[in-house]
């Protein structure tokens, strides 16, 4: 059974009537000891991000 | 594989490798619509960057941005953005099994990053693995490489000197000059 935010991110990833995820993929983060639930609360955050418009845009060379 | 049209053109570059250059031709061989780079404050503890690939056409997401999108953390240099931007770019290259398109999946995947499974490793957690190496093929080219290889045994340049030319993280130089490299982009070429 996962936690909430993984539950949460599921939902708004994958429903129908959400975004409708073709493919997500992770670069994981510095510390090993990072769980699902953390990861997850980050995707979170970034999607309410998104959604609000609330981003930087650059172009990495 | 259209990864192996990537890899020849990328043998054709001189260090640095611009990422630009990876983006754009990556579009061109898969078909892609544009990939928009986004830098947000993610916690780089957790995930240092992430690669999304939806069309719902209602989505606020998909208005705003596009298709694709790459987040990236902000706490990270220019070497760590080119790296998790190149191997999450590999990831336009996903056939559909290797996907993370379903809930299931989803959650197998975080689980698989809280704790590798010896067992049963999912397409999508081996396409994860294939993305890091894929990223590394791209930005140092093999005439590069065993150019390293020859200045380093030589005493001429250390990893740092490498990276710094690579513009990769350091952490990184290590595996271009593993015993089983040449295998494992084989693996990838395949």
């Amino acid at each position: 059974m996962m936690g909430t935010q993984v539950e949460l991110a599921a939902k708004r990833l994958f429903d129908k009537d959400a975004l409708n995820v073709k493919n997500i993929k992770f670069f994981p983060g510095t510390s090993r000891d990072t769980s699902a639930e953390e990861v997850a609360e980050q995707i979170n955050k970034s999607l309410s991000q998104l959604e609000a418009g609330d981003f930087e845009s650059v172009e990495i060379d | 594989m259209a990864f192996k049209e990537l890899y020849k053109y990328c043998q054709t570059l001189n260090p640095k490798v611009s990422t630009k250059d990876i983006k754009r031709k990556a579009i061109e061989i898969t078909g892609a619509k544009n990939v928009r780079e986004i830098v947000q404050g993610l916690d780089v503890t957790k995930i240092r960057g992430y690669f999304l690939s939806h069309d719902n056409r209602d989505s606020s997401i998909v208005k705003i941005y596009g298709c694709n999108v790459i987040v990236l953390a902000r706490d990270m240099n220019d070497c760590w953005k080119r790296f998790v931007l190149t191997k999450e770019l590999m990831h336009l290259f996903d056939k559909a099994d290797v996907q993370t398109n379903t809930e299931v999946v989803f959650k197998d995947l975080l689980s698989e990053f809280e704790a590798p499974s010896p067992a049963n490793q999912s397409l999508q957690f081996k396409s994860e693995i294939a993305g890091f190496w894929m990223a590394i093929a791209c930005l140092c080219p093999e005439e590069s490489r065993l150019d390293f290889i020859d200045q380093f045994g030589k005493g001429h340049i250390d990893h740092y000197g490498i990276a710094l030319k690579l513009k990769i993280p350091e952490q990184y130089v290590r595996q271009l000059f593993r015993r089983d490299y040449k295998d494992i982009i084989d693996v990838l070429l395949s």
